[in-house]
């Protein structure tokens, strides 16, 4: 062989070597961090970043406003035979970190895959002459309401409650839910089409494996009034006055407290990003849990008045006590939280039930847990949503500041997972990385 | 390489494969996730097959279409948890070889032009139920250019041919790629994953009949 094709031959393994061998670039399992991180909110954002950065064995304190920590996932033990979701219940999808963690801790969970019944003109159907929710999906919706897209549709008032139901899955009212920017914030979703209830609790997976770890760094009752950035050092400051330091800032709170300014920020956040936390919507939620002496009603029923969605709730679970959970949100869990007392909206729901099933449900009826997420001083409602008009406002609310404040929680998901608890704790870990990213 | 060496030539190579993007998409998912003991492996080893036509066109030119397969895959066992990631390749291509003349040994150089097809897969199994269920797909396509150097050994009927390859896949589009990876869209990267491919193999050529 000559030694010019030699030469050739051997430069060109010695590209093909250097091309494979090239992978300078930074390795997330790497990066560390020495300075103190404070998380405020102990939801499943707050306490899954609060256990990541623990796991890498960064200083880390939990500030919980309340005097529990789960945020909007809560359980009641007692209730019933089964023990029920008194917040989120439904793992939707199983392709996402929980569907990891649930695999790895033999979580059992149940595909829920009921066709719903329809209360509709004062009856039940299997089948409306028209399909709504094909109507909110495909190219060139309009940022309008899906109220407002229903009736331009053709959809009549015998509709309204069926459009509250499909906006209620949304956290929405149906006059406030953008039919453009919810179907554009869901385009990224990649968890899985299925919906799952867990035999035990939601919470159970959350308070077991996650909150467990973290427990030591948690601090209840310390509602975070004041975010002091202009120093090095991030000084916080408790609605009762007690001073804590550190050197970055998670805030994980619900969005509702940040449009309402509950936490004052010196200096004050960006003009453009507390606009943002006003334009993505939060409404009233709340879930009603009715007991009874044996089981009258159908497995799912969407179109009340007084409540859109209403689900047997043992679903799923190892017992079948005959418990309905009222799934209430928008305008319809309004017209309740104003009602003003736990028997009054128990009454109401009763009253739309034995309209439904002749008189079976108060003749049945045994005892209700009203959980009302609206009336909770440090959530005040169900979950983000895309308001008319949204535009970007996640992506710029979600924004880390001075690269010490840093933003989680539901309503800041960016990759289509916002309004659920995986989407919560990706974005625990996803301002864990920011952080540690920025710190190196 | 017998220059006028002309027929059916097979391959087969271990490889190993560097997509960037999967790599920060499977170490983000190794990194964020404390409870998983046993990380993840990237998507690195594997090996690949392949099958070509080749004809001569000169005394030491050859050129003709190949097709390969190739195959690698991430496999981690937590408890009682099981996660496989196989990723597959098919590989379409038209490749250019310089060799010796007939009868000599020698070193050899090819090229291709390469179009690939991509499958990755997110298999889960659990001790509990002991089924294997696929949670998330994605499927791929790019295509890139192949260079390869080997070494031609004549034997009787048969030419013996060890090779070093290297494949650039800069154009790989693989939208749902980092849903498998890291259960996650838009967090880590974007739809496209440069792959960068290496192997070592040998392959044979038939000789044809009138050079025997």
């Amino acid at each position: 062989m000559l030694r010019r094709d030699f030469v050739t031959h051997l430069s060109m393994m010695a590209a093909a070597a250097a091309l494979i061998g090239c992978r300078k670039y930074l390795l997330p399992g790497n990066l560390r961090y020495d300075g103190k991180v404070a998380v405020i909110g102990a939801g499943a954002a707050g306490l899954y970043a609060a256990y990541l950065l623990k796991s890498r064995g960064v200083d880390v304190e939990v500030f919980e406003a309340s005097d529990r920590y789960g945020g909007r996932l809560a359980k009641r033990d007692d209730f019933a035979s089964f023990p029920i979701d008194l917040g989120a219940q439904w793992l939707h999808g199983k392709n996402n970190i929980l569907g990891d963690l649930i695999a790895k801790t033999n979580t059992v969970i149940t595909r829920d895959d009921i066709d719903p019944y329809f209360w509709f003109n004062d009856a039940f159907v299997d089948e409306l002459p028209v399909q709504p929710l094909p109507l909110f999906y495909g190219r060139n919706m309009p940022d309008i309401s899906y109220l407002e897209h229903a009736t331009a549709k053709g959809l009549g008032a015998e509709y309204r409650y069926i459009v509250e139901a499909i906006a209620g899955d949304y956290g929405a009212a149906a006059n406030t839910l953008s039919v453009f920017h919810a179907q554009r914030e869901e385009k990224d979703w990649s968890s899985g089409d299925d919906d799952f209830k867990f035999a035990a609790t939601y919470y159970d997976l959350i308070d077991r494996h996650i909150a467990a770890q973290v427990l030591d760094r948690v601090r209840l009752n310390t509602p975070i009034a004041t975010v002091d950035y202009r120093e090095a050092t991030v000084r916080l400051t408790s609605a009762e006055g007690e001073s804590f330091t550190s050197d970055k800032v998670i805030i994980t709170v619900p969005i509702t407290v940040l449009r309402d300014g509950d936490i004052s920020f010196q200096p004050a956040l960006p003009a453009e990003q507390t606009a943002a936390f006003a334009k993505i919507g939060m409404g009233p939620g709340m879930k009603v849990f009715l007991r009874f002496t044996e089981r009258f009603f159908r497995k799912t029923t969407v179109g009340g008045s007084v409540c859109a969605t209403y689900v047997d709730d043992s679903v799923g679970k190892a017992t079948d006590d005959a418990v309905i959970m009222c799934f209430v949100m928008g305008d319809q869990a309004a017209a309740l939280h104003a009602l003003g007392s736990d028997d009054a909206i128990v009454q109401q729901l009763l009253d739309e039930l034995d309209a439904m099933y002749g008189g079976q449900a108060s003749a049945r009826f045994v005892a209700a847990h009203v959980q009302d997420w609206t009336a909770h001083p440090y959530i005040r409602g169900a979950y983000s949503y895309a308001t008319v008009g949204i535009g970007d406002a996640r992506s710029v609310a979600a924004r880390p500041v001075g690269n010490r404040i840093y933003f989680a929680g539901e309503a800041m998901n960016l990759n289509g997972h916002h309004q659920t608890v995986h989407g919560a704790t990706e974005t625990g870990y996803n301002a864990v990385l920011q952080l540690l990213n920025e710190a190196v | 390489m017998d220059a006028r060496a002309q027929g059916l030539e097979l391959g087969a190579a271990a490889n190993y494969v560097f997509v960037p993007a999967f790599d920060r998409a499977l170490q983000t998912h190794n990194s964020t996730r404390p409870f998983i003991g046993t990380p993840q492996p990237l998507l690195e080893y594997g090996f690949r097959m392949d099958a070509g036509w080749m004809n001569a066109t000169s005394s030491r030119w050859q050129r003709g279409v190949a097709a390969a397969y190739g195959f690698t895959r991430s496999r981690a066992e937590n408890g009682g948890l099981l996660t496989r990631i196989p990723f597959h390749r098919l590989e379409l291509g038209y490749r250019w070889r310089r060799g010796t003349e007939n009868g000599v040994n020698g070193f050899t150089l090819g090229v291709a032009g390469t179009s690939v097809g991509s499958l990755i897969d997110r298999r889960q199994s659990t001790a509990a139920d002991g089924q294997t269920e696929r949670i998330a797909r994605a499927w791929g396509i790019g295509a890139g250019a192949e260079i390869e150097v080997g070494y031609a050994v004549h034997s009787s009927g048969l030419i013996w041919m060890p090779f070093a390859a290297a494949s650039l896949v800069p154009l790989h589009y693989t939208p749902n790629a980092e849903a498998v990876l890291n259960q996650t869209r838009g967090v880590v990267g974007g739809a496209w994953a440069a792959m960068y491919i290496g192997q070592i193999g040998l392959r044979i050529v038939r000789k044809p009949a009138q050079t025997r």
